[in-house]
């Protein structure tokens, strides 16, 4: 099996350890991931600006881009569910588009592919579990991302509050209703607050952004952290030395 | 950078792309370092504006989030208790989607059925239309005075304004309603859904301006409401003409459906001698066995009930019993624009249960003010541009006035993807301006963003350029402010410093290393099995290497 | 008919017309046939013991009557426990219902003939009435001014409804009971007490409409 390793453009370049956590969480299982270097953007942020032809250039792009590829793995939800649910729409503009190898979310193949939701990682932390608003509706990654946190050796789980609410990150919402981006986060922020958590994890590093932007603006106690970062800790001090 | 690498001139004559060279750098970021024109256009604010003003008033937002949490418990509840809510939603839908399929035949249906029962049905082509048709119908006679129940159609119409103006006073005939117009505020979808009066605001507004009213009204809501209930009693009672909007029409039988929680509609429809229902063309289902499941969703997906404490149906005047003169105003009003579009036409199959409201993350905070219409929340941004248009700044803003979460499509009872709608509404909205002589900062992001996507050697380049100048703009680690466009993100959040080195150049370094240790088999975007060690691994020691704020 | 030539009317349905030719309808997803959900929940109960425990959860009081020989004595006895001095009755009630009233004056609203007067249908404390069918599922009564209902404001106005529903006029849902209404009459569909939570959503019962709705089962 071909597995092609896509990496959002947000976490290529400003959240490179997400994708290096992923490849050594793959590689700690036995799988050898490719990285096509020609790969870019998926286009979602054109796609959901209303710049249908722009994104649809960028979806033909990674059909063929992908192309040699039996199944693509992303850290990043919302780019899996541009590909899984965005795509089908642009076929009719980009038939490329109708043409991609199935994308899944890091949770869903490690628990539907690999078939494991230990995956020998030990970080001992409280940490709390944001389900972003793509991978629990359009993706439905349902309960895996939690599965694989309950057998991260010393991890404390606590539960979020008002899990299931929006970040407010909404792509470029955040930019062109951002008083309104900022109000809903503040209510996130203060719910990640009541959870004592030290660690607030998520599998979109776009509503990290959001969450870890505000948790530093507003001193929030927790520290955002991908899924996927903390399935490749192996509970070393190395996981402090950084932050 | 090179004048090959210019998206202005690089693309000059490809695809239908026909953007204006450009002599600035072209990475799509350059393009919202200015503030934008600064211009705001004339007419209703857009959303983010009138947001701005909403969100600061923070015991509103905290009582309507209060109110907010309460409604999805209680309509959560509602749904857990149907043995069968996905099937529930799925018939609703397909009685909502056949009415609007055969629409033609089913409003033709109707008029037959309910001109047969002795209804009087009229059209309307647009809202002025149906202001001067119901505004003829409540003054005839020389009559002064008419009742009005809640209706989004009404408000969405300005019906009242239009009343006033052919000399008939209206009065309102819900509770919310009675208190919102006694403390001046407007009729909007709050004053049903998520915005209660507190009350002491509601003591004071009846007590002083309540005709009969006690002045030592106590401050309980059972004595409020029922100060405010012997009033509209008798307002009803007094009434020789009300004014109803509907919840649905039955082509089969020609029967008007009204649900309700108070029983204002009830007395309105028994008791005064006209009867005017005004309702979109939308509201139309096929046949009478449709109502058993439609009202369920809506009882359900409105009241968390498993039925509205009142339910009616009236085809025509009964001698002996309730208004002799009854009429349906049947109100296209933007409506047909909205059915001849595949994707937003599933908009029109909304049954105003306003489920979406009290789950949406924006409406919980903006409230339904910023919407600019009755149809306030998910919904109204999705429904509102398409009766009105997007060619006005407030409208063009609304499909972009929500997250995407798609909290909303999941406790949809007719199944409208309102984010799908809201999408296809965005990219009307950018073709739209697309033909605009000068192109917006975003639009030229837009499309210089896609053309250093479609080239990787571009990508990378850009990549490196944001990334020195983002470490340039940080302190500490974090960058606390932006330039231009791109600062309202740094206006209340901060950004991490772009660390040195992205996950291609990482990838791209290990690649080489792997090459030389492996003579070149694993090159090429492979990498080995259990991954070097001498590059620190792929995650270092422990999470957290990429630094993220926090 | 002038409807016909109405220029608005024409305009309306030549945009639904030219509407639905450039968005024809999808596939249509047409649901499943099989029975409906709202029975779902009736489906193998007991029609009556479910009506009487979804009108409990409405608040709605429940009374038995064994049979028409009973009913007399059971109408008078919830009267009496309104201590209401008048109760209005439809025309067409029938009168042995009404045989064992002692100290209530039942007054007979018999429109268009003999009205009652709008005043005088407010000011009486109850009003008893039949339905025209009940719902066991929801524990809804319904209302169509058939024989035993009278007109519409007869059961809205006074304080109290007594509504007395015979055990085979409960059908197990509203899709059941759809069908055997005529949809000619009016019909009023009552589900509890009607209500408002205009202030500070706090629930205030019987806004329009009786305070207190009781319903006596017979057989």
């Amino acid at each position: 099996m071909r597995i092609g390793l896509f990496v959002a453009c947000l976490t290529d370049t400003l959240y490179p350890g997400t994708a290096r956590a992923t490849v050594r969480v793959l590689e700690r299982l036995g799988y050898t991931v490719r990285f096509p270097r020609e790969q870019t953007c998926c286009g979602q942020a054109h796609h959901t600006s209303g710049y249908r032809r722009e994104a649809a250039a960028l979806a033909g792009r990674f059909a063929d881009v992908f192309a040699g590829c039996d199944l693509v793995v992303t850290p990043s939800a919302s780019c899996a569910a541009m590909v899984r649910t965005g795509y089908p729409h642009l076929a009719r503009r980009e038939p490329r588009a109708g043409r991609v190898p199935r994308v899944l979310e890091l949770s869903e193949f490690l628990v539907d592919v690999a078939g494991v939701t230990d995956v020998g990682a030990s970080f001992p932390h409280r940490v709390t579990y944001h389900p972003t608003c793509q991978s629990l509706r359009a993706l439905e990654v349902g309960d895996r991302p939690l599965r694989l946190l309950r057998a991260v050796r010393g991890l404390e789980l606590a539960e979020l509050p008002a899990a299931e609410e929006c970040c407010g990150f909404g792509g470029t919402f955040a930019w062109k209703n951002a008083d309104t981006s900022v109000a809903i986060v503040a209510d996130k922020v203060r719910h990640i607050g009541e959870t004592r958590a030290e660690v607030v994890c998520a599998v979109d590093d776009a509503c990290l952004a959001q969450i870890g932007g505000a948790l530093s603006r507003l001193r929030g106690g927790a520290r955002p952290l991908h899924l996927a970062e903390i399935l490749a800790s192996d509970g070393g001090a190395g996981a402090e030395a950084h932050r | 950078m090179s004048g090959a690498e210019h998206p202005g001139r690089a693309r000059r004559g490809s695809s239908g792309s026909g953007r204006p060279a450009q002599n600035g750098p072209a990475y799509p970021w350059s393009h919202l370092l200015g503030r934008g024109t600064g211009e705001r256009p004339s007419g209703p604010p857009r959303f983010a504006d009138a947001a701005r003003s909403a969100l600061g008033d923070s015991a509103v937002r905290s009582s309507r989030s209060a109110a907010a949490a309460e409604q999805r418990g209680r309509r959560e509840r509602g749904r857990g208790a149907e043995p069968a809510w996905e099937g529930l939603r799925r018939r609703a839908t397909a009685v909502r989607e056949r009415a609007l399929a055969d629409l033609e035949r089913h409003l033709t249906d109707f008029e037959k059925a309910a001109e047969a029962a002795g209804t009087r049905v009229h059209w309307a082509r647009d809202a002025a239309e149906a202001r001067r048709v119901v505004a003829r119908l409540a003054a005839a006679g020389g009559e002064r005075e008419a009742v009005r129940s809640s209706s989004a159609t009404a408000h969405e119409l300005d019906l009242d304004a239009a009343l006033r103006r052919a000399g008939v006073d209206v009065h309102e005939s819900a509770v919310a309603d009675l208190i919102a117009g006694l403390t001046g505020q407007g009729p909007d979808a709050e004053s049903r859904t998520v915005r209660r009066h507190d009350r002491a605001s509601a003591r004071s507004a009846l007590a002083r301006r309540l005709p009969g009213a006690p002045a030592d009204l106590a401050a309980r809501p059972e004595a409020l409401a029922e100060a405010a209930r012997d009033y509209l009693r008798e307002s009803l009672l007094e009434a020789r003409t009300a004014i109803t909007g509907a919840n649905a029409l039955v082509a089969e039988t020609g029967s008007v459906v009204a649900m309700e929680t108070e029983g204002n509609v009830r007395l309105g429809a028994a008791v005064p001698r006209r009867l005017i229902t005004v309702a979109g063309i939308d509201k139309v289902v096929p046949a009478w066995a449709d109502i058993a499941v439609l009202s369920r969703v809506w009882a359900r997906s409105s009241l968390g009930a498993v039925q509205a404490p009142v339910l009616s149906t009236w085809s025509g005047p009964v001698e002996g019993d309730g208004p002799q003169e009854v009429h349906v105003v049947l109100v296209d009003a933007g409506r047909t624009a909205a059915l001849g579009d595949p994707v937003g036409r599933q908009a029109l199959r909304c049954i105003r249960c306003t489920a979406c409201l009290d789950v949406c993350p924006v409406f919980e905070r903006t409230g339904a003010a910023p919407y600019g219409s009755v149809h306030a929340g998910p919904i109204g941004a999705a429904l509102t541009p398409q009766l009105r248009g997007t060619r006005s700044a407030r409208e063009a803003s609304l499909p972009f006035a929500s997250t995407l979460c798609g909290a909303c499509a999941d406790v949809c009872p007719v199944g409208v993807d309102i984010p799908e709608v809201l999408l296809e509404l965005r990219a009307r909205v950018v073709d739209e301006r697309r033909a605009n002589p000068v192109p917006t900062p975003e639009a030229l992001a837009a499309q210089s963003g896609e053309w250093v996507m479609a080239a990787e050697r571009r990508f990378a380049r850009a990549q490196r350029a944001a990334s020195r100048w983002g470490r340039l703009l940080a302190r500490g680690g974090r960058i606390r402010r932006l330039p231009g466009l791109l600062g309202r993100w740094t206006e209340a959040r901060d950004l991490p410093a772009p660390p040195a080195e992205s996950f291609r150049a990482w990838w791209a370094r290990r690649s080489r290393v792997l090459a030389v240790r492996g003579g070149g088999r694993e090159a090429d975007g492979r990498a080995r099995r259990g991954g070097p060690t001498a590059l620190g691994g792929t995650g270092g020691s422990g999470a957290g290497e990429g630094r993220r704020d926090g | 008919m002038a409807e016909k030539r109405d220029p608005a009317r024409a305009g309306v349905l030549a945009r639904v017309r030219r509407a639905v030719a450039a968005a024809p309808p999808g596939a249509g997803r047409e649901p499943g046939l099989g029975g409906s959900a709202d029975a779902a929940s009736a489906r193998g109960r007991d029609t009556v013991s479910l009506f009487t425990e979804r009108l409990a959860e409405h608040g709605i009081g429940v009374q038995h009557a064994s049979g028409a020989e009973d009913l007399p004595r059971v109408i008078a006895s919830a009267l009496w426990g309104y201590g209401v001095r008048r109760a209005v009755v439809p025309r067409d009630l029938s009168s042995l219902w009404l045989s064992e009233l002692d100290g209530v004056w039942a007054m007979r609203d018999d429109p268009p003939q003999a009205p009652l007067s709008v005043r005088a249908i407010e000011s009486a404390g109850a009003a008893v009435t039949r339905c025209a069918l009940a719902v066991a599922d929801t524990g809804t009564l319904v209302l169509d001014g058939g024989i035993g209902q009278g007109r519409r404001i007869l059961s809205l106005l006074p304080a109290c409804h007594l509504c007395v529903v015979e055990a085979d006029q409960i059908v197990p849902s509203m899709a059941a009971a759809l069908p055997e209404l005529d949809p000619a009459r009016p019909t009023t569909w009552l589900t509890g007490t009607t209500m408002t939570t205009a202030i500070e959503g706090a629930r205030v019962d019987g806004v329009h409409g009786p305070r207190r709705i009781d319903v006596i089962v017979v057989g």
